[in-house]
């Protein structure tokens, strides 16, 4: 297989470019993936404002404001003067000032006595806090109104405040652990990775053997072009078999073999199957229509980089707008980036969830039959020309 | 010797443009055969229809007595090429290089390893085994080219143009290899529009020129066929109408060309330098330096096409 073996010299005199993507996309991925949240549910924080109350009045209304403002925020009672108090709002260290002033209790029922605010313009915080107040006056007032002493309204008004219950949001096979999400970001970038390096390796060699006085040369051999043809692919093959594996290991470098007993395993295995598929159809494309090795490693970045960032590898796929979503469907990384999504999202597939992946994977490999097609016409038309 | 190639009415044309036109042609087993002829004559056309690299359309060519084809393998493992342009991998080494051009051909390791050592000392490239191509001179990288063409210890060597922009160093040392691979054994096919070199090298010459082989035989025999015995050119003289009319008159003289104060004299047979100069020193004509030349290669092109060869 003398053929064979060249075609493995030019691709291991290639080596270094293949180790140096590999290299920077570990880092970069594993960088990224270690900075990503573990989980969505250490992704929600509860916060509280620091709300700052001159309580002038001393009234049970005024006292029950306090009490109602503490169920969700932190307040502190103060009796600093409105300069100390405007500097430590300037200083960020309350976002909320709130006067209540003497009469308030019993002015409640006519509102002649306001409440005094003095607040962040534009605030977030300023808002919301303002809803507090206006919910807490309204819901009192009703109570006043409707005939219950400043006591019972001001006891009803805290009660109803406190309605809670206990929700249970359903899982429905939804990720929410945390040693899931990991190896699905490594996954959603192996798209830039397999297109950079099969485009590269692929080219590389293609470009090596097509030279024309190399041709005449293996034209004179006694070996037939049939043969020749075989062991070419046969070093293809090889090339591919050793890539794919190769990258199925790297999942190890941020979960160790966690990905190898994942029950979605399988899934994400086929799923990398087309791309490769794809990117190697895309190298054949490359090598047949581009002669220069200076040529290549830029087409490889460009076509590399270019169909992640239009198919949602780099940038979430919601973030994409509806045109470039539309145009990025035409493209394999798309098809990639769905079922990689779906995997991620989920510890188990429905019949529906399967048909998705199967139905991706199937536009993946017509794409890849596309290209070989075109790959093909074009060499064929290119050698009419020569 | 029996015939090792022989070709016979063979027809390649490009659209309307006639590469070869019945062209007759046959190579003899251990002889260096050369083919000259001024660039587009048809001689790396008629090399690749022998090769079976280019389809013919008429035409018979044998090579090792069996008709040549595409699929003559067993033909063709006995068969070396040379291209004119460096046909190597830039990505390998030159070691590597030779080790992968002789795998083609040779498939047993060890007299493959054997090979391509014997190449490489051939070729001198010992020293240079381990680099690559873009490391390696020009000259450095034809004998690598000659080196991937012949280290499989071929039969019949087929070298087109080898030492077109070579150095004169490495254009000795290439001829010099091709007269060694002669003694080997090896049958070889030689092309040049270096007429000198196919002078020196070639048992037998073929002229070729449109297609056609237009004189066959050995350089004294070419020289044979033409009128040219010898070509007298005098430097840095001064003659008149009379003075030159004289020298017209001479009994061997046939060509008289007299321009920028140089006179070129050809005539048929030789020794006719002693006669010329004594006249012309009887007839106090001064002149400056003198050369006499036997006819070359380009004296018979010239001669039979009416053109120089690098026209």
């Amino acid at each position: 297989m003398p053929v064979f073996k060249g075609y493995l010299k030019i691709i291991r005199a290639n080596l270094g470019v293949v180790i140096s993507y590999t290299v920077i996309f570990l880092i970069i991925s594993v960088m990224i993936t270690m900075a990503m949240p573990k989980s969505r549910k250490e992704s929600f924080r509860l916060t509280k404002q620091n709300v700052t109350v001159v309580d002038e009045d001393e009234s049970t209304l005024s006292r029950a404001l306090i009490r109602f403002l503490k169920t969700t925020n932190t307040v502190t009672e103060s009796a600093m003067n409105r300069t100390e108090l405007s500097r430590k709002l300037y200083a960020r260290s309350t976002e909320y000032i709130l006067r209540i002033p003497s009469g308030f209790g019993a002015h409640f029922a006519d509102g002649s006595v306001k409440l005094a605010v003095t607040k962040v313009p534009g605030s977030s915080a300023g808002y919301y806090l303002d809803a507090c107040i206006s919910q807490f006056t309204r819901t009192a007032s009703a109570f006043i109104r409707s005939g219950y002493t400043e006591e019972e309204a001001a006891k009803r008004t805290l009660a109803a405040s406190d309605v809670s219950t206990n929700v249970k949001i359903a899982d429905m096979g939804k990720i929410s652990e945390e040693n899931r999400t990991n190896y699905a970001y490594l996954f959603g970038y192996f798209p830039f990775l397999y297109l950079s390096l099969m485009i590269c390796s692929i080219s590389y060699v293609m470009i090596a053997f097509s030279d024309r006085e190399i041709r005449r040369r293996m034209a004179a051999a006694p070996v037939s072009s049939t043969w020749q043809t075989i062991q070419a692919v046969a070093a293809f093959a090889l090339l591919f078999l050793v890539f794919w594996l190769a990258s199925l290991l790297l999942p190890l470098t941020v979960k160790g073999r966690g990905f190898y007993t994942d029950p979605l395993a399988g899934y994400y295995v086929l799923n990398t199957f087309t791309l490769l598929i794809d990117s190697v159809a895309i190298g054949f494309l490359v090598g047949t229509l581009v002669h220069s090795l200076e040529a290549i490693s830029a087409l490889a970045n460009i076509i590399g980089l270019g169909m992640c960032f239009l198919c949602g590898v780099f940038v979430p796929m919601d973030l994409l707008g509806k045109g470039v979503r539309s145009a990025a469907q035409f493209l394999p990384v798309y098809w990639y980036e769905i079922t990689n999504n779906l995997l991620a999202e989920n510890t188990a597939l429905s019949s529906a969830d399967r048909s998705s992946v199967f139905w991706s994977a199937g536009i993946q490999m017509a794409y890849a039959l596309a290209v070989v097609a075109v790959t093909l016409f074009a060499a064929k038309k290119m050698r009419r020309e020569a | 010797m029996s015939e090792i190639i022989k070709i016979s009415n063979l027809v390649k044309r490009y659209g309307d443009l006639v590469a070869l036109d019945h062209l007759n042609l046959s190579v003899r087993e251990g002889e260096i055969f050369g083919l000259l002829g001024p660039n587009g004559s048809g001689k790396t056309t008629a090399i690749n229809c022998v090769l079976s690299l280019l389809k013919y359309d008429r035409g018979d060519i044998s090579v090792f007595g069996k008709p040549m084809t595409p699929s003559s393998y067993d033909s063709k493992r006995e068969i070396g090429v040379v291209f004119q342009n460096v046909a190597v991998f830039s990505q390998m080494s030159v070691y590597e290089n030779i080790d992968y051009f002789c795998s083609l051909y040779v498939q047993d390791r060890a007299l493959r390893k054997q090979y391509v050592d014997e190449a490489i000392e051939f070729t001198g490239l010992f020293d240079c085994r381990k680099k690559r191509p873009p490391q390696l001179s020009g000259g450095l990288l034809r004998r690598l080219n000659i080196a991937c063409g012949i280290a499989h210890h071929p039969k019949l060597i087929f070298m087109d143009e080898p030492t077109v922009a070579v150095d004169p160093q490495s254009r000795f040392h290439i001829l010099d290899g091709i007269r060694q691979m002669n003694r080997r054994g090896s049958t070889i096919v030689y092309t040049s529009h270096y007429m000198e070199e196919v002078e020196q090298i070639c048992s037998r010459i073929a002229i070729l020129d449109r297609g056609k082989c237009i004189a066959l035989g050995t350089a004294d025999e070419l020289k044979g066929m033409i009128r040219t015995g010898e070509t007298i050119t005098i430097e840095g003289i001064v003659l008149d109408e009379e003075a030159l009319s004289r020298i017209r008159s001479f009994e061997n003289v046939f060509s008289v060309d007299y321009r920028d104060q140089v006179l070129t004299l050809k005539c048929s047979t030789g020794g006719n330098l002693t006669a010329i100069l004594h006249t012309l020193e009887s007839d106090g004509i001064t002149f400056g330096r003198v050369f006499s030349e036997k006819p070359t290669l380009n004296d018979v092109f010239l001669e039979i096409t009416g053109k120089n060869l690098r026209d």
